[in-house]
């Protein structure tokens, strides 16, 4: 047999693996041994675990490529080593060409060394794991856990010792426990763990290295098998806060304002507190524990067997809640105590705390609350659970019902089914905290009368259960007084239609709608100050409130209407368009002409604008202007011809009153023209005078019939009403285009020469000669026709006192050339009857 | 059955000083050959600035795969050359090619071939072909980078390549591809449609007892049979002294043993203060080795058998590449023009020939890629 040297070589390496710490630094050395010494061009190696098999390692296969399959399928290039008989796992090694018995041997060789490798590995793994996991336990302790010797020297520590230490783990071993946990120059005094070494078993104690700061210390002796101590391991933490908060408890327990009794379940008591010294006026606890509850502690009026099963319950677990007649033993006074009994655990034995609350002031308190509740002007109710509990006298006598009646039932029946929800909700809110403000609501009472009331509830303890107590009042006058003045702030007095501040709101509300395409109406009627001047104001507010109907009549119940202004109104036509508010603009305009017709003496003339908003954009105070802008240019358009209308309509509302007048009219107009033409007027001013001579009285319309028409004298004031008609007169024409050039002739128609005549009290020529003629004229005319208030004048007593009245009423030049015409019309008038 | 390929393979050289004139100079030369090459190969010496030598390069063959590097020297019709460019254009019908640069191989060079491995088979498939490799090979453990790439490619692929290096100056040395220039970087191409037949060989043979690298980190050995590591090398070349290091240890060199019997060979460098040896490549902890001999003789006989073996293929070879190592180069001196002869006694004379002189040489004809040193690597392709 031969070897050459190269294989002899490769047998060697093939055993003289090094042992790296990583699997990773392992599986690297077995490629390169691998693939130099024995071409190797793929390996992987398999571990069962758990009857699975991992990959530990692999190389030469490609990303994703299926190496499993080639494992099983080895062919005559792979080689397949189980390792342990297949137990532990398998390595796969391939060659590049079909493997030679001599590569098969080497294979083997290196195979199995690779298996000692990876076992050798694995219980290297398995160690290190046991002594991490044995670390990692002592680490995870939260107490501090240190092994000393005799010395105090640290030779161990855990993570909890170096982390209070503030050092790392390493840094403790070798230094001792007192200088590196505590920072003292000594060990601690009375330190279980020199005890622990001195006695040789377990110790334990408190010890305070520094001022306020506690540990819990118990040491145990670690003996080696000829029983000599080798070290004590010391188990310590931190106690501070424990023994602080035992302190405090002791100090709450002294201090609380309940007496505590703490006794055995057999009810012999161990401990009570300074309360319950002061409270029973004992001297001192060794006294009072010598006494017992249910006999010294308590009245004898107390039910007793009530306590004993109280007691049971207590022991049992339960935590009875009850009233008792306390007896102070000194004296025998009772007084009024709440005791709550609770199973405790004290000094590592079950045990009965039982505190005791004082009541006295608290039942007078009921008491006193109890009265007030019965004698309280507000409504008071308490409801537990949806019903009424309780209810005050107020509460009865708001509601209609009794007491009895009230009791069970449910508390929302009382509410308007409308303000049930509402309410409902509005309580949880208040019940929450989450509102203070009192609520308003509906209830019914029993006579069926529905009362508004304001209620406010609080939820409170009530006979150990959780009941809600509710005031209520009666606002039913204050809500109504309220919606009054609500209504008057948001309405127009007159017409009952809603005001400009209403309008307002409702421009705004809507703008932020979704009530698109919103028209908007306004409408103005025309000539009311005309009216308002003429005819006085109660006549134009009789307009204003017939356009207001008929506007009301044509819109919708949707439709907002408004008077915005002395003569203007308003409506919002929510969701109509443009065609739709054309259509009840023509309504509007259709029933004006029905009313116009009905009324022709004051007939209605309303100037229309109308413009619609499509969508938010487009403002609706915008839409607001184009509809007003649109208003007042019909205005303009109707203008004068509206105005004329009025006045013709007034026009002939005069004579159609006054038909006495009516003559008079005629032949003044004949007196007048005849006069003028013999004064040489202008033909201008004979066409002015012959109109005055016919409207010169239309100052009239205004005044009431009760005075024009009244028989007998006028009173003063009823002159100063008659007096007032030029004015009137003078302001309507001014309103016609007809009457305009004769309105300063119709104010001064009733000026005297020497001025005392009204308005303005013009004399001579200061008076218009129009005027002056008129004057003549009217007055003869009006002394030979009759008249209301005298009887009729003969033509020579009229023209007599014409001309007495020359120079003071009438003009002296005109006066003596009127004498002269009527003279001459007398003479013809009497030839005339003659050649008759 | 092994398809032949429409391969055309067309080199040039140029000595000229300017690096864009040089490679351009080059490339005509080869291209009037090719045509448009599927990858171009660029060798050149030290002294051309990498970034120069692809910008020209670019401006003939357009943006098509470049591989290439710095090398300490460059073989072209047999002569070697210190200083100049050299370019091998193939091309052909059905050749295609990748290249990558893997940059800052020192750091992990297992996860870096890997890295390559993968970013070669993403850019140029999966199916078989030849790997050609310039590392730098005068820092990483090669080893290690090429039992990463090839843990990424597996073995449908051929490796074949040289160390990068410069003029034994051990400055600094380039790598770089047409994606860019690297250093201490691995250029690689994958090259499909060609067949490479490779040998290698180094004509060294174990000259003494076998021992143990007890402690070695790297390129340095520390330790061997437990004692340091100069210390037993002088017990074992007896006449080797701390001066004398430099040519002793390119006398006697380390085997380590490898597959089919054969040796790797590992080349020591420097004699360190601390007793330890730096090697021109690493050498594993725990490696058997022994001390390795041989003379001009017994390699340019080597030579001879790689030209011999690589050349026995099925057609003609339209070219033939060397990776020589460049120890054999400083060995044989003046020998080393035998050391050609004895290649080209086994060429047609229209078979070109390309080569360089190289910092370690890579071959997998052993199945796997495995760095050599002081060998010769012969791939001819057809």
């Amino acid at each position: 047999m031969s070897f050459d040297v190269a294989e002899l070589l490769t047998l060697y390496e093939i055993v003289n693996f090094s042992f790296p710490e990583r699997y990773e630094d392992l599986i690297q050395e077995i490629v390169e041994k691998g693939s130099r010494l024995l071409g190797i061009r793929r390996l992987a190696i398999m571990l069962d675990e758990g009857g699975r098999l991992i990959c530990l390692g692999k190389w030469g296969f490609r990303k994703g490529e299926e190496f499993t399959e080639r494992i099983k399928n080895p062919g005559e290039s792979g080689f397949v080593y189980l390792m342990s008989h297949g137990v532990r796992g398998l390595i796969f090694l391939e060659a590049s060409a079909r493997i030679s018995g001599r590569e098969k041997r080497l294979f083997n060789i290196f195979a199995r060394r690779i298996e000692d490798m990876v076992a050798l590995k694995q219980m290297e793994n398995k160690i290190k794991e046991s002594d991490w996991e044995k670390k990692t336990i002592l680490d995870s302790i939260v107490e501090l856990l240190i092994y000393q010797d005799a010395e105090h020297r640290i030779l161990w520590a855990n993570t909890s010792a170096a982390k209070y230490a503030e050092k790392r783990g390493e840094e403790l071993t070798g230094g001792l426990c007192y200088e590196i946990l505590h920072r003292r120059k000594e060990p601690c005094a009375g330190c279980p763990v020199i005890s622990a070494f001195k006695t040789g078993v377990p110790q334990e104690g408190i010890v305070t290295p520094h001022e306020g700061k506690q540990f819990f210390v118990r040491g145990y002796p670690v003996k080696s098998q000829k029983g000599i101590i080798e070290g004590i391991v010391e188990v310590c933490f931190e106690v501070t806060e424990r023994i602080q908060a035992e302190e405090a408890f002791r100090t709450i327990f002294n201090s609380v304002h309940d007496a505590i009794f703490i006794h055995e379940p057999e009810g012999e008591i161990l401990d009570v507190n300074e309360t319950m010294l002061r409270m029973y006026g004992i001297t001192s606890k060794g006294e009072a524990v010598k006494l017992s509850i249910a006999q010294d502690y308590s009245s004898p009026d107390n039910p007793l067997e009530q306590l004993r099963e109280w007691w049971q319950k207590a022991v049992e677990g339960e935590s009875p809640r009850f009233e008792w007649k306390a007896r102070r033993p000194v004296d025998g006074t009772v007084f009024d105590a709440e005791i709550c009994l609770k199973k405790i655990t004290f000094a590592g034995k079950d045990a009965i705390l039982a505190t005791v609350r004082d009541i006295t002031e608290r039942k007078r308190e009921e008491e006193l609350l109890r009265s007030i509740f019965s004698l309280s002007p507000i409504g008071m109710y308490i409801v537990d659970g949806g019903r009424f509990r309780l209810v005050n006298a107020r509460f009865e006598k708001l509601s209609g019902y009794s007491q009895e009646e009230l009791i069970g039932r449910e508390a929302l029946s009382l509410v308007h089914p409308e303000d049930r929800e509402a309410v409902r909700r509005n309580a949880v809110k208040m019940l929450k905290g989450m509102v203070a403000q009192p609520y308003e609501f509906r209830i019914i009472t029993k006579c069926g009368e529905i009362k508004w009331v304001e209620e406010t509830v609080a939820s409170l303890q009530h006979e150990g259960q959780r009941v809600t107590l509710g005031n209520i009042m009666d606002i039913t006058e204050k809500k109504r007084v309220a919606q009054k003045l609500e209504y008057v702030s948001l309405h127009d007095q007159l017409t009952g239609l809603y005001n400009r501040t209403f309008f307002e709101e409702q421009l705004k509300r809507l703008g932020k709608s979704n009530k698109y395409p919103i028209s908007i109406i306004v409408a103005d009627v025309n000539g009311l100050k005309l009216v308002n001047d003429t005819m006085g104001h109660h006549k134009g507010d009789k307009l204003l409130i017939a356009c207001a109907q008929i506007l009301k009549k044509a819109l919708r119940p949707s439709d907002i209407v408004a008077r915005v202004g002395g003569d203007e109104f308003v409506a919002l036509l929510p969701r109509t368009d443009e065609a739709a508010g054309s259509n009840i603009l023509h309504h509007l305009r259709l029933s004006i002409e029905q009313y116009n017709r009905k009324h022709p003496r004051l007939p209605l003339s309303v100037s229309f604008g109308i413009a619609t908003a499509y969508n938010s954009e487009e403002l609706l105070k915008q839409t607001y202007k184009r509809a007003d802008d649109l208003m007042y240019r019909e205005k303009l358009y109707l203008g004068t011809s509206a105005r004329s209308k009025i006045v013709n309509a007034l026009l002939a509302a005069l004579s159609e009153r006054d038909h006495l007048t009516e003559g008079h009219g005629r032949r003044l107009q004949q007196l007048c023209r005849i006069l003028g033409e013999k004064m040489e007027l202008s033909p201008q001013q004979l066409a002015n005078l012959s109109l005055l001579a016919q409207v010169h009285d239309i100052g009239k319309v205004g005044i009431p019939d009760r005075i024009l028409f009244k028989k007998g004298p006028l009173t003063d004031e009823e002159w100063e009403i008659m007096r007032q008609h030029p004015e009137k007169g003078y302001r309507i024409a001014l309103a016609s285009p007809d009457l305009a050039g004769i309105a300063d002739l119709i104010l001064k128609h009733h000026e005297k020469w020497d001025g005392t005549g009204y308005p303005l009290g013009l004399k001579g020529d200061e008076i218009p000669i129009e005027c002056r003629i008129l004057a003549i004229a009217d007055a003869f005319d009006a002394m030979i026709s009759d008249r209301p208030y005298r009887r009729t004048k003969t033509v020579e007593e009229a023209l007599e006192e014409i001309r007495r009245c020359a120079g003071m009423q009438f003009d002296p030049k005109l006066v003596e050339i009127f004498l002269q015409v009527i003279l001459t019309i007398e003479e013809f008038s009497e030839r005339q009857k003659v050649a008759n | 059955m092994t398809r032949i390929p429409d391969l055309r393979v067309g080199l040039g050289f140029s000595n000229e000083y300017d690096a864009r004139a040089a490679v351009q100079c080059a490339l005509e030369q080869a291209l009037g050959r090719t045509g448009r090459p599927a990858l171009t190969l660029v060798l050149t010496t030290e002294g051309y600035d990498p970034e120069e030598v692809i910008v020209g390069a670019v401006r003939v063959v357009g943006n098509s795969p470049l591989i290439g590097a710095w090398v300490p020297g460059i073989i072209f019709g047999f002569e070697v050359y210190a200083r100049g460019v050299s370019v091998c254009a193939i091309g052909g019908e059905g050749i295609e090619a990748a290249t990558h640069l893997e940059r800052i191989i020192s750091a992990g060079p297992f996860v870096k071939g890997e890295k390559a491995g993968e970013a070669l088979l993403k850019k140029g498939g999966d199916s078989p072909g030849t790997v050609l490799l310039f590392p730098d090979g005068s820092n990483a453990n090669i080893s290690e980078l090429l039992r990463g790439l090839y843990n990424a490619m597996g073995p449908d692929f051929q490796y074949i390549g040289g160390g990068s290096g410069d003029n034994l100056r051990f400055n600094s040395t380039y790598q770089f591809t047409e994606e860019g220039v690297g250093s201490d970087a691995v250029a690689a191409a994958v090259l499909r449609g060609i067949n490479f037949k490779v040998e290698l060989d180094h004509g060294w043979i174990p000259a003494g007892e076998p021992f143990t690298i007890t402690r070695a980190e790297g390129r340095r050995v520390y330790e061997i049979d437990g004692i340091p590591a100069f210390e037993r090398y002088t017990a074992l070349v007896r006449s080797c002294t701390r001066n004398g290091f430099p040519y002793y240890g390119m006398q006697y060199p380390l085997g380590l043993p490898a597959a089919g019997g054969k040796f790797i060979i590992r080349d020591p460098l420097k004699a360190e203060e601390d007793g330890s040896i730096l090697f021109v490549t690493e050498i594993p902890e725990n490696t058997i080795a022994t001390i390795m001999e041989g003379d001009a003789e017994s390699l340019i006989a080597a030579a001879g058998r790689v030209a011999e073996g690589a050349l026995n293929t099925p057609v003609t070879p339209k070219v033939l590449i060397l990776f020589d190592c460049v120890s054999r180069y400083l060995l044989l001196g003046k020998d080393f023009s035998r050391e050609m002869e004895a290649i080209s006694r086994r060429l047609k004379p229209e078979i070109p020939v390309l080569g360089m002189l190289s910092f370690g040489e890579i071959s997998s004809v052993s199945g796997t890629p495995l760095f050599y040193n002081k060998t010769i690597v012969a791939a001819a392709g057809w």
